[in-house]
């Protein structure tokens, strides 16, 4: 409805407007004395120059053509009067220092005018051109503001009579209105300067200066306020106007413009004017809205700004000013639901004058209050201007018969990507447009301007037609465009894909037809193959109407299978095998396939049809089956994105994909001189024409291999080396393979490059013509949705225009450009691109809704025919190519492939927390097209990947998913995917790696990170690194930067500069920089702030700087991080490691000097805690404690002082000897990485670790021998499962040693490097504690559920004091105690290995002796879950007195019995067994103790003090029992024993222990053994090896149990003793070896195999002869093996069980091993040796045998049971090599994951949701 | 394309395949209207349910 009624407002307004004005206030004068001030627009103006020196977008130009007798000199005088007259003329404006405009006027000064004469006698047309030029260079010089004049002008003499004055000013001084005065007062003062009369001009009421001061003191007091609201609110989300440009939009305008005339002729104009009449209109607004229309059939936008500039001479007394007063408005158009022009015309009225209404605030002014998102592309808010001068441009005469006229200026530049000016003139509108060079070409232009012509009339003179309706090209012109839209009709013959196959196998049977890596197959062998196939399908029901799908990767099985599926009258369903299988298995529901052709070992497709297993056919014929194919008939379906979320398959035609091939072949010609390169996946549909248009023309099928389609080095060499002539690339593949120029120049071969799949960029094109220059460049076009391509362009290199075309329809093919009509769009005009004709595809399977949608009715085309909607925006060019300008909807391309944004939102919105989602195809950086998915919610970004992974193909996953709030929406209500914003971190591929170095760091990220490729902006953390692959990058560049000549880098530097570039860059500026020893670590999720506090960390022994990342990202923004980086503990640099005694002051000095007040120090482990202390200790000597220090996962530890017991501390330090894999070994247990470094820097990394900690412990050492006295307290952090932390609770308090005020606190299920997994709450830890501690509030914690950690202990000046009853513990209490238990100990192992040999020697029952031994052991073992609980529950040195007196007084009843002679096997049973219990109490109690009597900061070497006394005692028993029993009998020794016991008892009567924590099973031994079996049976690997373990001490333990017996065969008591010895002396060595030698570095479960068998040829060796020394060699070999079948087992359960499991695993073993023990002694080894003595005795069935190798005889049975058991170890160890689950344990059972990963899952996994908390 | 079209006709082709096109719009050549009339969601739901068999009459066997 239009509406012609205005508001009194609005009507007094635009009574204003047209000329009828109401007088207002007048401007004040102002102040000379104040500085002169510049109005709004000249300081945006004064602005523009700084920004854009040099320009000449600011001059405004005159150029009046002066025919007659002029007066030159008086033009001068003229001009000089006229700047006089004028401050703005002669204005100035300099920068102050501060880069403030600072204006002044200068004085009047004569004008310099450029006089030029055009040589005589010149062609007129010469003549013009000559102006012209001169013209254009006048007003194309730019001025200078500070130095002025700002006007200045050139006369040009062209003949006697005729001259061209071109006056140029600065627009900070002119407008145009300004040039009608200018003109105006120019020829007054001429006139009186000719006549000699004073002109007749009065002084201007008021200057520009008055005007500027008011405008100024206007708006800035507030005045302007609600001008401002109204341009706030009017242009509230603004869209800049795009329209199509025939060049890429520059980053920055070059602000080159050029001019174009065009006239509106009478009777338009004379509509225009009643038409706005009739409407209230002005017929400015008429033009307007139908310059909109145009503008928005152009760019396809309903919403935009058009720039109207307005006079701005709000007071009367501006107009005879000249001055700039000019102001613009924007005016926003809306065409939405397409309005009848009529409407359009009454909205553009109202906004204008609502915009009037509004206009006293400058443009400028509101530019910057509104905050304009900077585009530095284009111009703030409007790109487009219209305008209509109304200031007077009448020519007038001068004196003298001079006429004026005004000379066409040509535009040389312009602030605009359009500007258009209108004029008016009797005999109609004149116009006149500027136009942005850098983007448009005149051609465009003039057609927008014909547009608008055409538009205004239709408008005009049918005023009610719908905007959308209004033609913008006539009848005529659009019968053209159509006749264009045809491809070239050819006579296909109507045959069918078949028919060109076979007719090509029947003309070239023994032609090479097809060419794989793995050889040759001709025509006939690949068709007679086909045709088996195709046989075999046939009888499975396939044929025409029907599918059948193939999944099989890229070799000659595929192309088999394929034109099988053809020849079975199918069509063929492509399946890409690298899809999830997800997906391939919807697609192949979906399809209706009935079969699927697969290969044998793929890991897609239930049943299908084996392609490389032919047993099922080939015994068909070899000739093909006949079926009646018809050309309608579909050929192949191929699955392409779909926005339901569900990919759906396109059918084509026979007739389609001839027509295809025929075209090509028409057009390329091939022959068997060409081979084609078969390289693209079978789901993209270029491949149907790799692969079946070689084979209908007899070239060469090349299938390069599968993968081998992304390695441009494998491409090239395939090319060259089969004389590839014809190859496919997507483009930004081509861009990649053009990169390497030792790739390119092999393929001299290739004759035609054919690119489609996505937009060809021009710069790739030439690329490709300078890198191929044999190779012609085609750029081909079409949807799935039709037969291939449907369009084609030979690329031209030397072709300027800025898009590669997709050029014209192929043949039988229609491409029409509609508009939203349905009408063919004029050429330049965007519009749809649809196809119809020869090439459309059938539709969608299966989708009828769909494909009804799609598929249209054809209104051009033959009756009943179909037109496909591409949903791709296109634009004919006046030449009739159609240039590709994007997508319509949702659906994007990216590198190659379409995608659904659709799809992957709606997987995205079904994943769980996710609300809502909406993915964008983004080039924040040019060229870098990459999918941002942003998604609402609470789910975790790296979580929805992992779940897009399983659904979609990897082109669908989007490089970022960035959460936000909500979704901005547009006022529609759709997602307004302009507002999401750009992703922070970014992560695809951009532009490939340009230097060797950078190269080298891309290769080397892509091995590391497991990434197909990187480029060199890519940034290592954003690919998914982190700081454990940090370490590995590093290690791996080291040798080649080194042969590179390069700089070694550090980790450090690859966190300072992460991407392949900047990393290149600082490797290849050598090492100029100081070093530094402390590195700052700044949060990656954030940026620093301000910050209170600084955080300086020192890493764990052998841990980089980095290891501290995790928790400068967890810090709270008031912390600043850094972190110490010891030197020579960075892979991959050369720095030398120092010692602690230098690096410690100079970092002390770093800190003073860098790192800002106040000081937090936190140091980890062994080595962070020494260096913690130590700096802390140097920071307050030099008068700056830090507030306080944190000690993670460790407590003091030191080495014994005192020369006995320092010497006792070293010899045990059994660590010393134990090899570096050892600790590698259990490094990883402890959860430290070391996959993917070499042995070499793992061996660097141990080294680095093991010297540190001997410095560490130095450093305590001396530190305990002079305590000092720190101010700041010092707070544990542990992990509560970490071992090396055990005994927390109390052992914070030896901090007291140096510091008045301790806290510990705990992480619950934390290990050992939780600094690296529980960032976040050691962030809060160390963000709280100390503040906590100060402030009195810290307090232990009650275990909460909620918790994650808590405090455990606590103990500040202010807090009440550890109450400790007792005696301290010392090393004296712990040498006493252990001196008396090693006495003790030796005493009952002499009378536990001497108690069965007296038996036996007297009995010379074995089985007695067996059994004996058996009691010796099980009891023990029973009671030791009761022992264990007994021994944590209550006082140690009781149960060690008890348990004393009880084997004290066993062995008194032995004597008794023994010398009373009642001493008989029931009895010593049972004393045997008694024994055994009590001594299970003892040791148990004893190590446990160790830990209450020795200062724990020596605790590890006083458990290496124990574990060594044991072993000498193992080692030493034999030697003096066999003594013992031969000189005092067994009476002797018990007696010993007693005497042993009494000492014991006596040491620790007298000796007190300690109220210290004592050690204690974290777990019950039964529970140990519950959780173990829990663990290791459900770990396949480790429950085969148990297994192993319990079958081999069957055959093990009879063979450790009758070494003694065995030796008594042949001798007494003392060769029993020698072999002993013989077997301890292998244990010690076997032991010492394996820790030495650290065990096999990779294969340990072969190697301790392998140990077994050699263990059971030792067991062989022992039985084969009769002699002494090889009975002792062999128990030497039993027993060293044995160690070392222990040692690696140990090594095994270190690297493949995280630490926290390590205790269970072991017990469960101990447990299976043990269970079997019984067996083997009770009941396998006497019953063997019975039935061994049995057999071997003289006459016994095997002594003929078996005795002639082993001797026969007495005891040669026991020898029997070795040799047997011995082969039955070395087969069972060597059938367990080859048991499959065992043979690939190495391979296939990971090594641990980190302890502390474990302790997260277990609090995850705990049934109270826990959270971290403040403790 | 049609993009604001409120209303659409049901037509189908001579090969029995369907589709859509604006009610007030004349038909191209070869194109009938099968009698329902809707918006487009109406219409591409009605052609759902009527184009069973999606494959061209004339290939049909």
């Amino acid at each position: 409805m239009t509406e012609t009624t205005l508001s009194p407002a609005k009507q007094a307004l635009l009574e204003r407007r047209l000329g009828r004005r109401t007088p207002a206030a007048t401007i004040p004068r102002r102040d000379e004395n104040t500085p002169l001030p510049l109005s709004y627009a000249q300081e945006r103006l004064w602005f523009m120059e700084q920004y854009a020196p040099g320009t000449a977008a600011y001059v405004v130009p005159m150029a009046l053509h002066l025919r007659g007798p002029l007066d030159p000199a008086a033009v001068s005088t003229a001009l000089d009067a006229v700047v006089a007259r004028h401050d703005s003329l002669r204005l100035r404006v300099t920068a102050s220092e501060e880069g403030r405009p600072h204006a002044h006027t200068a004085a009047p000064a004569p004008v310099d005018v450029t006089l030029v004469t055009l040589p005589e006698g010149l062609e007129p047309a010469e003549r013009e051109e000559r102006t012209r030029q001169l013209v254009s260079e006048e007003s194309g010089r730019p001025f200078d503001l500070a130095a002025g004049p700002l006007l200045r002008a050139a006369l040009i003499r062209r003949d006697t009579d005729d001259h061209v004055l071109v006056v140029c000013v600065h627009h900070i001084a002119a407008d145009g209105w300004s040039t009608g005065l200018l003109l105006g007062e120019l020829a007054e003062h001429y006139d009186a300067a000719v006549t000699g009369d004073r002109p007749s001009w009065s002084e201007p009421e008021v200057r520009y200066g008055d005007y500027a001061a008011w405008q100024r003191e206007r708006i800035g007091s507030g005045a302007g306020a609600t001008d401002l609201a109204y341009w706030r609110e009017h242009l509230a989300g603004l869209p800049p106007l795009e329209l199509p440009t025939d060049h890429p939009r520059p980053a920055r305008p070059a602000y080159a413009g050029a001019g174009h005339s065009f006239r509106i002729d009478p009777v338009p104009t004379a509509a225009i004017a009643r038409l706005a009449d009739s409407l209230g209109a002005t017929p400015y607004m008429v033009i307007l809205a139908a310059f909109q229309v145009v503008l928005s059939r152009h760019s396809g936008q309903t919403d935009f700004a058009v720039g109207s500039p307005v006079a701005g001479r709000v007071r009367p007394e501006l107009e005879p000013l000249i001055g700039m007063f000019a102001n613009v408005l924007a005016l926003r158009a809306d065409l939405s639901v397409d309005p009848a022009f009529r409407d359009l015309v009454v909205r553009v009225r109202d906004r204008a004058l609502d915009a009037y209404s509004h206009q006293d605030v400058p443009f400028e002014h509101i530019v910057t209050e509104l905050k304009v998102t900077r585009d530095t592309s284009r111009s703030p808010i409007f790109q487009v201007a219209l305008a209509m001068q109304n200031y007077s441009r009448a020519a007038r005469s001068l004196h003298g018969g001079v006429t004026v006229s005004w000379f066409v200026v040509d535009a040389v530049a312009t602030r605009f990507d359009l500007e258009v000016y209108l004029y008016e003139y009797d005999d109609g509108l004149s116009g006149f447009v500027t136009y942005d060079t850098a983007l448009f070409e005149r051609p465009t232009v003039e057609r927008l301007m014909k547009h608008l012509v055409t538009v205004l009339d239709h408008a005009v003179s049918e005023p009610d037609t719908r905007t959308a309706e209004l033609r913008l090209h006539s009848a005529a012109d659009e019968q053209a465009v159509l006749a264009a839209a045809r491809g070239p009709v050819v006579d296909v013959p109507a045959s069918t894909l078949l028919d060109l196959l076979e007719h090509q196998a029947r003309r070239t049977p023994d032609a090479v037809a097809i060419a794989t890596e793995l050889g040759t197959h001709t025509y006939a062998r690949l068709h007679s193959r086909a045709n088996q196939l195709a046989h075999h399908l046939v009888a499975l029901g396939a044929g025409p109407d029907g599918r059948v799908a193939i999944c099989a990767r890229r070799g000659f099985d595929l192309i088999v299978g394929i034109l099988a599926i053809l020849k079975s009258g199918a069509a063929y369903v492509p399946l890409d095998p690298g899809y999830p299988a997800q997906r391939l298995a919807y697609m192949l529901s979906d399809s209706g396939a009935g079969l699927l052709l697969r290969h044998s070992d793929a890991s897609f497709g239930p049943d299908g049809i084996l392609l490389d297993d032919d047993t099922d056919w080939h015994d068909y014929p070899t000739d093909p089956p006949t079926v009646g194919v018809r050309p309608s008939d579909a050929a192949y379906a191929i699955y392409t994105s779909g926005s339901t979320g569900r990919p759906k398959g396109a059918v084509n035609s026979h007739r389609a994909i001839v027509n295809r091939l025929d075209w090509m072949q028409r057009t390329f010609c091939l022959d068997e001189t060409d081979a084609v390169l078969h390289k693209t996946p079978i789901s993209f549909d270029v491949s149907v024409w790799e692969l079946l248009w070689p084979l209908i023309c007899g070239a060469r099928l090349v299938m390069a291999r599968p993968g081998g389609h992304r390695d441009p080095a494998y491409l090239a060499e395939i090319i060259a080396g089969q004389r590839i002539t014809t190859v496919h690339f997507v483009p930004s593949m081509l861009s990649v393979f053009l990169t390497d120029n030792e790739v390119v120049v092999q393929c001299s071969t290739l004759r035609r490059i054919v690119c489609s799949g996505e937009e060809l960029p021009r710069t790739l094109a030439r690329r490709c013509a300078a890198a191929l220059p044999n190779g012609e460049l085609f750029n081909l076009y079409g949807p799935t949705e039709a037969a291939i391509d449907v369009s084609w362009w030979r690329c031209d290199p030397d072709e300027v225009a800025s898009r590669v075309p997709i050029g014209r329809p192929i043949q039988n093919v229609d491409l029409y450009v509609l508009d939203r009509r349905g009408r063919p769009q004029p050429p330049g005009v965007p519009g749809e691109l649809c196809i119809a004709g020869a090439g459309l595809g059938d539709g969608y399977l299966g989708r009828a809704s769909l494909t009804a949608q799609r598929f249209l009715p054809h209104p051009y085309g033959p009756p009943g025919s179909r037109l496909y909607r591409t949903g791709d925006r296109a634009i004919v060019t006046s030449g009739g190519t159609i240039v590709y300008c994007g997508r319509y909807d949702d659906q994007v391309k990216l590198r190659g492939v379409r995608i659904e944004l659709g799809e992957i939102e709606n997987v995205l919105r079904e994943s769980p927390g996710v609300s809502d989602a909406a993915v964008a195809l983004r080039e924040d950086v040019p060229g870098d097209q990459r999918l941002v998915a942003y998604v609402v919610g609470d789910a975790d970004p790296l979580h929805l990947r992992g779940r897009l992974r399983q659904t979609l193909p990897d082109q669908l996953i989007p490089a970022a998913i960035v959460p936000i709030p909500a979704l901005p929406l547009s006022p529609s209500g759709k997602v307004d995917r302009r507002a999401l914003p750009a992703p922070v971190k970014t992560a695809v591929p951009t532009t490939a790696p340009a230097s060797a170095a950078e190269q080298l760091i891309a290769d080397v990220y892509a091995e590391v990170l497991g990434v197909a490729e990187v480029g060199r902006d890519d940034d290592f953390f954003d690919l998914g690194g982190h700081s454990l692959l940090a370490v590995q990058v590093i290690a791996r560049l080291k040798r080649p930067l080194a042969g590179a000549g390069l700089a070694p880098l550090s980790v450090m530097d690859l966190f300072r500069a992460p991407t392949v570039r900047g990393l290149a860059e600082v490797a290849s500026r050598a090492g100029a920089e100081p070093v530094m020893l402390l590195h700052e670590l700044r949060p990656r999720t954030r940026a620093t702030a301000y910050a209170h506090t600084s955080l300086v960390c020192i890493p764990y022994g052998g841990g980089s700087a980095v290891v501290y990342q995790p928790l400068a990202d967890a810090l709270g923004p008031g912390y600043r991080l850094f972190s110490l980086a010891l030197p020579g503990h960075d892979l991959g640099t050369a720095d030398q490691a120092r010692p602690m005694a230098d690096v410690v002051p100079a970092v002390v000095t770093e800190i003073l000097q860098r790192v800002p007040s106040p000081v937090i120090v936190y140091g980890h482990c062994g080595v962070g805690s020494a260096y913690a202390l130590a700096t802390a200790m140097g920071l307050q000597a030099a008068g700056h404690p830090p507030t306080a220090v944190y000690i993670g996962a460790m407590f003091p530890f030191a080495r014994p002082h005192g020369r006995l017991a320092g010497l006792l501390a070293r010899l045990a330090d059994r660590e010393r000897l134990l090899s570096d894999r050892v600790f590698a070994s259990w490094l990883t247990g402890m959860g430290v990485d070391l996959s993917g470094l070499d042995q070499q820097e793992i061996r660097s990394v141990v080294r680095a670790m093991r010297r540190d900690s001997i410095e560490a412990e130095n450093y305590f050492t001396t530190l305990y021998a002079d305590p000092p006295a720190l101010d700041a307290p010092i707070i544990s952090v542990v992990g509560d499962r970490d071992p090396a932390a055990d005994l927390y609770r109390e052992r914070y308090t030896e901090w007291l040693a140096f510091t008045d005020s301790a806290a510990v606190v705990a992480l619950d299920e934390g290990g050992h490097y939780f600094v690296n997994h529980r960032a976040a709450e050691v962030a809060e830890i160390v963000s709280t504690s100390h503040v906590a501690l100060a402030a009195g509030t810290l307090r232990s914690t009650a275990d909460s559920p909620a918790r994650t950690w808590h405090v455990r202990g606590v103990s500040s000046p202010g807090a009440p004091p550890v109450q400790r009853e007792g005696p301290p513990p010392s090393l004296g209490r712990f040498a006493a105690v252990a001196t008396s238990q090693l006495v003790s100990i030796l005493g009952s192992a002499l009378t536990e290995f001497a108690v069965p040999l007296w038996l036996y020697t007297k009995t010379g029952s074995l089985l007695s002796f067996a059994m004996l031994a058996t009691l010796g052991l099980v009891p023990g073992l029973l009671a030791l879950p009761l022992a264990g609980a007994i021994v944590d529950r209550t006082d140690r040195r009781r149960v060690m007195l008890l348990a004393d007196c009880c084997a004290g007084g066993i062995q008194i009843v032995m004597i008794a019995l023994l010398l009373a002679g009642g001493l008989g096997l029931s009895a010593v049973c049972v004393m045997i067994a008694s024994l055994s219990v009590a001594l299970t109490f003892q040791r148990l109690a004893y190590a446990s103790a160790v830990a209450q009597l020795v200062p724990k900061r020596y605790l590890g070497h006083a458990n290496g003090l124990v574990q060594m006394s044991g072993g000498m005692a193992q080692l030493v028993v034999p030697v003096i029992a066999v003594a013992a029993l031969a000189w005092f009998g067994l009476t002797g020794i018990l007696v010993l024993d007693v005497a042993s016991y009494l000492v014991s008892v006596a040491t620790l009567m007298l000796v007190r222990f300690p109220a210290t924590l004592a050690h204690s099973r974290r777990e019950t031994l039964m529970a140990e053994i519950r959780n173990g079996m829990r663990y290791s049976l459900g770990r396949t690997g480790i429950r085969a090896m148990l297994f192993y373990f319990a079958l081999l001490n069957v055959f093990l333990s009879p063979l450790l149990l009758l070494l003694s017996p065995l030796a008594m065969t042949l001798g007494g008591l003392s060769t029993a003793g020698h072999v002993a010895v013989a077997a301890g002396a292998g244990a010690f060595a076997g032991g010492l070896a394996v820790g030495v030698w650290g065990g096999p570095r990779t294969d340990r479960m072969r190697g301790m195999l392998l140990c077994a068998a050699a263990l059971g040829l030792a067991g062989v060796l022992t039985g084969l002869r009769p002699s002494v020394p090889l009975i002792a060699a062999g128990a030497f070999g039993l027993l060293f093996l044995l160690s070392a079948v222990n040692g690696v087992y140990a090594t095994i359960v270190q690297t493949k069980v995280p630490q926290r499991f390590h205790g269970r695993v072991f017990a469960l073993n101990t447990l299976i091993a043990w269970s079997t023990i019984p067996l083997g002694f009770a009941v396998i080894a006497p019953l063997a040796t019975h039935l061994g003595e049995r057999w071997m005795h003289s006459g016994g069935w095997t002594a003929d045998t078996f005795g002639r190798v082993i001797g026969a005889g007495e005891g040669r049975g026991i020898a029997l049971v070795y040799v047997v058991f011995g082969i039955g170890i070395a087969l069972l160890s060597t059938a367990a090599l080859r048991h499959p689950v065992l043979a690939s344990f190495d391979a296939r059972t990971p090594d641990a994951e980190p302890d502390d990963l474990v302790g997260l899952r277990a609090l995850q996994d705990s049934p109270v949701p826990r959270r971290s908390s403040k403790g | 394309m049609f993009d604001d079209v409120e209303t659409f006709q049901v037509v189908l082709n001579d090969e029995g395949q369907y589709s859509i096109w604006p009610a007030d719009r004349e038909r191209p050549a070869g194109w009938h209207h099968d009698g329902f009339t809707g918006t487009r969601a109406e219409c591409l739901a009605h052609i759902d349910e009527v184009w069973t068999d999606m494959r061209p009459i004339s290939t049909r066997r």
